[in-house]
């Protein structure tokens, strides 16, 4: 039997870890939003400040509190026209922040949620597709009710409950301020 | 010098992987603006007024803020975080009354989904309720009784844990302190012999393995092995008592349905140890209906229904087999809960305990409960 040479194995090493280092929280979003809009052939991205009374309104409607001062949004276009948003948002799972990106058509209404990162050990299962497409369709004015029109997730009460919270936040939130344009 | 060309090679591939994802934007410092290292606060805590009324016409009824536990945690990275959880139970602690526990404290590693490590003060993976034991998390305003004769909940120690997720399959593997085996007993099976992490006997630790699917929507079914050599603490491994704890546990909710059942046995070594119990086990099992979406309401209101069997000496050896039923009680349970939000419960449970041997007792229970 033939082993691999130590030589080998450091070159292995080395192509593992920047390969990890290369999924930046960017590139892995924006690689989503291709999967999700294949046609599109323009992802704009932009770093917005807060708009203090769209923040204060979608805090009150989603009983929660932003995590982050700036708004990570994407801005779709195939051709000149604008065919759908995504924002990047974080809520605050048990101890560590869950990043997800809520993705819309042009009308606001919800048509992927994904998991960008989970980072703990419990509640993994809201990262599951089936869970997160129930969202699909949702504008602002739904309900978002957990339980309801959102299964509940055994194990995941706390993390299901802030996304579910989170979704209804950014919904808010994009639909006042790219309402007003 | 043929080494050196792959060497040079493979570092420009690394060096150019991060440069190549073929993307127009650059997302300069997105990273950092979304993960910040922070320290944050949970708890939960649960209130309960117990009632119980003996066949021969006694009746008890206590008041009792059973739990109060902080969660303290800091998450420096991504990757690296500590956790930790600090519970007061009964309110007030003074000889012998009432309890302060660190029930966790660990460093965790989260590599990826895949794979992490905890170190520190843990909590082995047995059935629901040791893990998951926040009051609006299980039915009863008290753990099930299996949670506390068949599996010692909540039962924590010093040591490691690998854990992750693996082709769909949760897996735990933990490796910590093991039990005191001269303290297990025919009447509580493993509970008096939790070490609780204090200067814990560890010259032979416990290895615990659990795996767990939620491949079906909607469904946990699970499934862990414990075993120890459970030496005696003063005497050492000559008076070991070598024992395994095996449970099932399976959670189900479709439709508005809910059914949990766990099923666990503990394997005695030396049953001489033990007054002669070679083996305990027991199981229970909840239904229950969730009421919201027919009376179109904004939480939960579940009746729920429990049966539980649990015999902690189902099998003897070398002695009366009288003991086997004397250890053995069943119990039935209805109860309703309100979580009006998925953090808050209130609870209220009517049941009979019927111990195989002694007096029947009703049981009546009114309880509050709350995470976060």
């Amino acid at each position: 039997m033939k082993y691999p040479k130590p030589i080998n194995l450091i070159v292995g090493l080395m192509l593992m870890i920047p390969m990890d280092l290369s999924a930046g929280i960017g590139e892995e979003t924006e690689a989503i939003l291709h999967q999700i809009f294949p046609g599109a052939d323009d992802f704009e991205f932009k770093t917005l400040e807060l708009d203090h009374q769209a923040k204060r309104q979608a805090e009150i409607a989603s009983r929660q509190a932003f995590q982050m001062e700036k708004i990570f949004l994407w801005e779709i276009r195939s051709g000149e026209e604008v065919i759908g948003f995504a924002v990047l948002d974080n809520v605050q799972g048990k101890v560590q922040p869950i990043t997800y990106v809520v993705v819309y058509d042009r009308k606001l209404a919800v048509v992927a949620v994904r998991i960008i990162r989970y980072r703990e050990q419990y509640g993994g299962a809201v990262q599951d597709p089936s869970w997160l497409d129930q969202f699909k369709g949702f504008k602002a004015d739904s309900k978002f009710l957990l339980g309801a029109d959102i299964d509940g997730i055994t194990g995941a009460t706390l993390s299901a409950n802030a996304l579910t919270r989170g979704v209804k936040r950014i919904s808010v939130y994009v639909s006042l301020l790219i309402g007003k344009d | 010098m043929q080494q050196y060309k792959h060497l040079l090679l493979a570092t420009l591939l690394a060096v150019s992987i991060p440069f190549s994802g073929g993307y127009t934007q650059t997302f300069a410092g997105l990273d950092q603006l979304v993960f910040n290292p922070k320290t944050t606060i949970g708890g939960y805590g649960e209130m309960h007024y117990n009632q119980v009324s003996s066949e021969n016409g006694s009746t008890t009824g206590t008041l009792d803020f059973h739990r109060f536990v902080l969660f303290y945690s800091h998450a420096w990275t991504e990757k690296w975080s500590f956790k930790s959880e600090v519970e007061l139970e009964h309110n007030f602690v003074k000889s012998g009354q009432g309890e302060l526990e660190l029930e966790q404290a660990f460093v965790d590693y989260h590599h990826s989904d895949a794979f992490g490590i905890q170190t520190g003060v843990i909590l082995p993976s047995v059935g629901f309720i040791n893990e998951y034991h926040e009051p609006p998390l299980f039915f009863g305003v008290e753990r099930p009784d299996y949670a506390k004769y068949i599996i010692p909940t909540t039962w924590f120690g010093n040591g490691a844990a690998v854990y992750g997720t693996l082709l769909g399959v949760d897996y735990r593997v933990v490796l910590m302190e093991g039990l005191d085996g001269i303290k297990f007993s025919p009447g509580s099976g493993l509970r008096s012999g939790r070490q609780k992490g204090y200067k814990a006997e560890a010259t032979h630790p416990l290895v615990n393995l659990k795996l767990e699917s939620r491949a079906i929507d909607g469904m946990i079914v699970g499934g862990s092995f414990s075993h120890m050599e459970a030496p005696d603490t003063l005497q050492g491994i000559s008076s070991a008592n070598p024992t395994t704890l095996t449970e099932l546990h399976l959670n189900m909710e479709r439709s508005g349905f809910i059914v949990r059942g766990e099923f666990g046995q503990i394997h005695y070594g030396k049953p001489e140890l033990v007054s002669g119990v070679r083996s305990a086990r027991g199981y229970y099992l909840d239904l229950g209906y969730d009421f919201r979406e027919i009376f179109n309401l904004k939480g939960e209101l579940i009746p729920w229904f429990r049966y539980s069997d649990i015999n902690t000496a189902a099998v003897t050896e070398g002695v009366d087999a009288a003991i086997e039923a004397d250890h053995h009680n069943s119990q039935w349970m209805i109860g309703l809960q309100l979580k009006p939000i998925p953090q808050v419960v209130y609870k209220l449970d009517y049941g009979k305990f019927r111990p195989e041997n002694g007096t029947e007792s009703t049981l009546f229970n009114l309880g509050v409960g709350y995470m976060f």
